[in-house]
């Protein structure tokens, strides 16, 4: 069983691309999916894991939660090295290959090679973003067709207070912005924006990873 | 970008039919809902024993009229208006001029969805044969399952796509409990439609009559694996000791009235031995099927009653973790059920006052009742014996004569005939290479319906009603009198009248297990969430973890910075929060499938590891090409058939040896009552027989509740 969580983002710039991948690895492996030092050149900020900004100038490109009670650590970077290709591929065919209807519903799709997959795919509103919103994805993967089908609810509405809860912050907050005199201006002008910049939370990849970790733990559990 | 306008453009096609969504929700009242009960006998002290639960099971109700399968070409041209081509429609009959008719009045048209299945065609997925995909239809309330699959015919230079597609009519909260637990059946028909279109629509154009046959035995089967409830093994685990208490009596009941043994007396016979021990043997395989063999128990029994009682102690040692010490914590009701009556003869406990129970009409004549006194009325007299009484202090003697009405000769020639269709005896073709699966399928279904009448039909006669619960119906062909010769040393020394003596001893410590009711959140096919996952203040599911998130959001996270030197990695070491707490909970969340195993049905159900049903001419021959069927997904299929009234166990065997051949073996377990050793593992067998030993003592001393703890332990690692 070799479950995974991605978040990824139709990137206005860059196309899909995963922001921020969680993956399960024994205590004994889990230097094996930390992520070196990689060229951030390719990224912008709308779909870059972005770390607490106290961490600034230790290069951090990993998050890591160990687990001593199941013997197993949960690891997110920005895309996953061991599974890259695969993964990947699966992000590609969730954002542009599928007809993905963006309304937090769950998809599913899978076949031998890549896994099944369960995916819930979602907007948030932002004025400076290409028709005012931008897209995302979770994708959870696994190898094994019954692991996903049997922990459906579990997955779906773990996945599904995530999405619930970044679409109504960042609503919020939206609606707080757009009382300043700004908002003349926004809208007309596209910005690459992280999601810590729309939901004003400095942490949010590491509570996010946090959430996953503990997706994860479940499902080991079981 | 195009892909987004085309999504978009998806989005609202979907939205504008929202106002004319068919709500199923609201046609349960439809003569195509489902519910259970169609096939299913039961009451309220069947359902507390066998399914955990003294409510009526909730049904699932799904209007069957509302599924529809379809075979669809991508052609690939995006200019062109008719990208799609439908290869075939369940809902559109062709009729022999050509001309189409709409089956069902449908609101919605295939070509509304076709994108959304198929996916944005300007990225084509190039890299895989075969992809499943399951999308949720919100406006129109229904789950649409497809497989993808491309093919390269020699003279042509591309991939030809193609897509079956098959809308079932729930909506997501029901993904759960229908398709999930019935997903290897909904994969292996769709493999099927997929060979068949294949292999003979593909090239030709031609009637589909092939595989609109599968798809209502699809439909059919669908439905039974709905409706019909399925078992909860596991409660004889869980620490409570109702339920042991009760499998222990009934066990100790059956070794006594059924086997006949007699405590320093008679050893009785070793029926209930050996069918668990062939149930311990394979019992792994009954739970799950991950092994390469299919197995089959099926109990021929007339009466529902003895049916049930039997099921629910083969049940009892089936390994299932059910997880739920929350019984203790009052999470699930474990309550006396005062409307039970309690009675002095313990097998006939079966109390009818629940609503749902249908009076049962008079049995029927059997030619062995002559010197049997036959209750007119159903008897829920506690003091009249009932014809139980008699027999229980006799050995169960088979009755091999002729009046039997499935004789064992005949059976077995049975089996040789439809398995010699071609070559051998022991050996014929079922398929050439797996895209003629199809067609052994057909083939098989073909038999299997020609072959004496349909079941439905059959199954509405009365004539399969459940007897009268006062009436062992298949039992009186094992007393006394008939039989006397072998019996007469035994049977001349009791009168009706010791008989209820030695039986009232027993009932003091009986009386004290009665039919308590148990109510487990379930459906037919599913534990729901054991509600163990409420926080302190009362919140469940979705809400508990929309709580526990917000909290997250908005705490401060821990977290310490590690390089690790040897990888040049800097990372965010981040604790859990929560490493106290969480430990068991949320384990349940989702709801837990049951296995494929039920009780009493009218008819056979292909699809179940374990059953009782009644026989039938046809039974065996159902039972036959069901197993061939199994041989397309399984290396071996196996059916342990078991006729109580004869008391035999016959052990039937296909085993496939390539993909064209098989093998078949049919040989008696347990026949003339005895066992065949030979064929019984024998650890198995000493094992049981101390579980045996071990509960007879249990019924010879003062109810304890120790004792009991033991037997426990004893099953637990049995
Ligand atoms: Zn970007």
């Amino acid at each position: 069983m070799a479950f995974t969580i991605t978040l990824a983002h139709f990137c206005d710039k860059h196309g899909p691309r995963s922001i921020m991948c969680t993956q399960t690895t024994e205590l004994s492996q889990m230097d094996q999916s930390t992520l070196p030092d990689f060229s951030k050149e390719s990224y912008c900020k709308s779909c870059l894991l972005i770390y607490p900004k106290s961490t600034k100038g230790e290069n951090v490109t990993t998050l890591r939660t160990e687990d001593t009670k199941t013997n197993h650590a949960f690891v997110s970077t920005q895309y996953s090295a061991i599974k890259f290709r695969v993964l990947n591929s699966i992000v590609r065919k969730c954002l542009s290959e599928e007809a993905t209807i963006y309304d937090s519903k769950p998809m599913f799709f899978g076949d031998e090679n890549r896994g099944y997959s369960m995916t819930q795919s979602f907007k948030i509103k932002d004025l400076e973003a290409r028709g005012s919103e931008r897209r995302y994805s979770f994708i959870v993967n696994c190898d094994q067709e019954h692991q996903v089908l049997e922990n459906w609810d579990l997955i779906k509405d773990s996945i599904l207070v995530m999405i619930e809860y970044l679409q109504k912050s960042s609503l919020k907050i939206e609606l707080e912005n757009s009382k300043n005199h700004e908002i003349y201006l926004r809208g007309k002008v596209q910005h690459s924006k992280s999601l810590i910049e729309m939901l004003k939370d400095d942490e949010l990849f590491l509570k996010l990873h946090l959430w996953n970790s503990k997706l994860l733990r479940k499902l080991i559990n079981k | 970008m195009l892909g987004r306008l085309f999504n978009n453009r998806s989005n609202e096609q979907l939205n504008s039919h929202q106002n004319s969504s068919i709500n199923i929700c609201h046609t349960m009242n439809n003569m195509n809902s489902l519910n259970t009960g169609n096939n299913i006998i039961e009451d309220l002290n069947s359902r507390t024993i066998l399914y955990g639960t003294s409510n009526p099971i909730l049904p699932i109700n799904i209007n069957l009229s509302k599924f529809r399968l379809f075979i669809i070409q991508d052609k690939g041209e995006l200019m062109v208006k008719n990208n799609f081509k439908i290869y075939y429609d369940s809902n559109i009959t062709t009729t022999n001029n050509g001309t189409t008719t709409n089956k069902n009045k449908i609101d919605y048209n295939i070509f509304q969805f076709l994108e959304i299945m198929f996916g944005n065609s300007i990225h084509h997925d190039f890299q895989s044969n075969e992809t499943i995909k399951i999308h949720n239809l919100e406006s129109l309330q229904f789950t649409l399952i497809s497989k993808h699959f491309n093919i390269k015919l020699s003279n042509q230079k591309k991939n030809l796509k193609f897509a079956i597609g098959l809308i079932i009519p729930c909506s997501i909260d029901l993904i759960s409990t229908t398709i999930t637990p019935n997903w290897q059946t909904i994969i292996h028909y769709l493999s099927i439609f997929q060979s068949i279109f294949i292999k003979n629509h593909l090239l030709n154009y031609n009637n589909y009559l092939d595989i609109s046959i599968f798809y209502k035995n699809f439909i059919k089967n669908l439905k039974n694996l709905i409706i019909t409830p399925r078992l909860l093994p596991g409660l004889n685990f869980i620490n409570n000791n109702f339920f042991l208490k009760k499998w222990c009596f009934e066990i100790n009941n059956w070794i006594e009235i059924k086997d006949g043994s007699k405590p320093c007396l008679v050893n009785g016979s070793k029926f209930l031995l050996t069918l668990l021990t062939i149930i311990q043997t394979v019992k792994y395989q009954l739970i799950n099927n991950n092994s390469d063999e299919f197995i089959r128990i099926i109990i021929m029994a007339s009466n529902s009653m003895v049916a049930t009682k039997l099921i629910f102690i083969l049940n009892g040692i089936l390994p299932f973790n059910l997880k739920i010490n929350q019984l203790n914590d009052g999470n699930i009701e474990l309550k006396r059920d005062t409307t039970t009556t309690t009675t002095t003869n313990p097998i006939s406990t079966g109390t009818h006052n629940d609503n749902q129970y249908h009076p049962p009409s008079p049995p029927t004549p059997h030619p062995m009742k002559k010197g049997w006194e036959i209750p007119k009325t159903p008897s829920k007299s506690i003091t009249t014996p009932s014809l139980m009484t008699p027999c229980k202090s006799l050995i169960i003697q088979p009755n091999s004569s002729t009046n039997s009405s499935i004789p064992t000769s005949n059976s077995m020639s049975y089996l040789s005939s439809s398995l010699s269709s071609s070559s051998t005896n022991s050996s014929s073709t079922i398929f050439s290479n797996s895209l003629t699966r199809g067609f052994q399928y057909l083939q098989n279904w073909k038999n299997s319906t020609n072959n004496g009448n349909t079941g439905d039909v059959i199954s509405s006669g009365s004539s399969f009603k459940t007897p009268s619960p006062g009436l062992e119906y298949d039992d009186y062909p094992w007393n006394s009198n008939h039989n006397g010769s072998i019996n007469n040393n035994i049977s001349n020394g009791y009168s009706t009248g010791s008989n209820m003596n030695t039986m009232n001893n027993n009932s003091i410590k009986f009386k004290k297990i009665e039919l308590n009711s148990l109510n487990i959140k379930r459906s037919t096919t599913t534990l729901f969430k054991i509600n163990n996952n409420i926080s302190k203040n009362g919140i469940e599911g979705k809400d508990k973890f929309s709580q526990e998130f917000n909290d997250l959001m908005n705490s401060d996270i821990d977290y310490n910075y590690n390089y690790d030197s040897s990888k040049s990695v800097s990372i965010l070491e981040i604790p859990f929060d929560d490493e106290d707490q969480e430990d068991s909970e949320d384990k349940d969340y989702d709801y837990k499938k049951l296995p494929k195993l039920c009780g009493y049905v009218q008819d056979y159900l292909p699809d179940f590891h374990i059953q009782a049903c009644p026989n039938s001419q046809d039974l065996e021959s159902k039972i036959i090409s069901s197993m061939k069927n199994s041989l397309t997904q399984f290396n071996k299929s196996k059916t342990f058939l078991i006729s109580l009234r004869i008391r035999e166990i016959k052990e039937i065997q296909l085993t496939k040896n390539d993909e064209k051949r098989y093998t078949s073996s049919i040989r008696k377990i347990y026949y003339n009552s005895k066992p065949n050793l030979n064929y019984l593992n024998q650890d198995n067998y000493t094992k049981i027989e101390i579980l045996f030993e071990k509960i007879r003592n249990l019924f010879k001393q003062d109810e304890n509740d120790e004792e009991i703890n033991k037997i426990r332990d004893y099953l637990k690692n049995l």
